[in-house]
């Protein structure tokens, strides 16, 4: 669990914080912030990450610009993503599951769900690797 | 008056008609009605024209105060979250205290225990023994309650709770991002207003006669005008069930 590195990307300082303070509520320590899509590129390929936790909508490059770019980028493509967005149309969940994010959360987000999509996902990637 | 406009209006279009269609030269009586209408008519498109300039100016005061409030909003908000973090380091350090001090209780009491016991072995009276016996039950019993019971646990479990309340109070300001998302999309509503008023201004002004109108700005990803912000799950057990769906068909 805690050997979990987190990259939480969102465009809403406010947003990240509460993520971030749920994220160590959990126990999970290890996080690192981007604040859209382009900074978090950056920050994969300098720092990494083992959980990409992103917004959709941020100027520069949207959540699910960044989440096309980590899928085809050989490095990463295996990268869990959990996508936590204002965004809660059919459609759009649709686009991001194409694009795709292993699960979604539709803002406001509560610790309860955010631990459950966590836990899902993880236990889906890990006994895939 | 205005109806009197009205009426010259319907006899300036019949004349107008009369000219197309039929090859009739307007009487002088109509064409005197028309230059008085057009007299009548100049102020008034002076005064559309004044107030279309003047809303055209308001509106980047209105779009200023709009992102003013969602600064100050973000200001307060990020003001909440330092506090609020502030207060759980200062519960997990108080939480840290309380088991270190129940940890020096749970000591000392063996020892108070480990002395009595040996106590015992010196004493020679019955009821002194019998004393000592007792003490020695009456702190066993303590270490063994294992202090989850004592005023410790409830301090504890006091702190624990308001821990959870002020993650609930951080989680609730998620309302920030939502509303300066909601925010946005009404400033771009207001520029768009904006860009077809000032438009209409230069029309007026016959600098673009005959241009296309504007058309409205492409649609902006960096905010959601669809934001909301709801306790209700169904937006979150909908998004849930495409997952599991979609998941299903790709596995
Ligand atoms: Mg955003």
């Amino acid at each position: 669990m805690a050997d979990h590195k987190f990259l939480v990307v969102d465009d809403s300082l406010t947003m990240r914080r509460i993520v971030v303070n749920a994220l160590k509520s959990l126990g999970y320590e290890q996080v690192v912030e981007a604040q859209d899509g382009k900074d978090a590129v950056g920050k994969l390929m300098t720092e990494g990450a083992s959980f990409l936790i992103t917004d959709w909508n941020m100027p520069e490059m949207n959540g699910l610009d960044l989440t096309k770019w980590v899928r085809t980028n050989s490095q990463f493509e295996h990268l869990p993503i959990l996508m936590i967005t204002t965004r809660g149309n059919k459609d759009d969940v649709i686009e991001a599951m194409k694009a795709r994010v292993n699960n979604y959360i539709v803002k406001p987000f509560t610790p309860q769900g955010l631990k459950e999509k966590i836990d899902q996902i993880l236990k889906v990637t890990e006994t895939k690797a | 008056m205005k109806k009197q406009n009205g009426n010259r209006l319907t006899s300036a279009i019949r004349l107008d008609g009369m000219k197309s269609t039929s090859l009739q030269p307007p009487e002088e009586g109509d064409v005197k009605d028309l230059v008085q209408l057009i007299r009548e008519l100049v102020p008034l498109l002076e005064n559309v024209r004044n107030s279309i300039e003047e809303s055209t100016n308001r509106i980047p005061r209105a779009s200023s105060q709009l992102s003013s409030v969602t600064q100050a909003t973000e200001n307060a908000t990020v003001e909440i979250l330092n506090t609020l973090e502030s207060m759980t380091a200062g519960i997990t350090k108080a939480q840290q205290a309380i088991q270190d001090a129940r940890r020096s209780v749970f000591q000392t009491d063996e020892l108070v225990m480990r002395l009595l016991l040996g106590l015992g072995r010196l004493v020679e009276g019955a009821e002194g023994r019998e004393q000592i016996a007792s003490a020695v039950t009456a702190v066993r019993n303590r270490v063994s309650d294992g202090s989850r019971n004592d005023g410790f646990g409830a301090a504890d479990q006091l702190l624990a709770r308001t821990k959870e309340e002020s993650m609930s109070i951080a989680i609730s300001l998620q309302v920030q991002d939502i509303t300066s998302q909601q925010l946005a999309g009404v400033a771009q509503i207001i520029e768009s207003v904006r860009l077809q008023l000032a438009d209409a201004l230069d029309r007026f002004e016959g600098g673009m006669t005959g241009a296309a109108p504007l058309a409205l700005p492409a649609t902006d990803t960096t905010f959601d005008t669809n934001a909301e912000y709801t306790r209700s799950d169904a937006r979150q057990n909908a998004a849930d069930d495409i997952v599991r769906q979609w998941s299903a068909t790709k596995s």
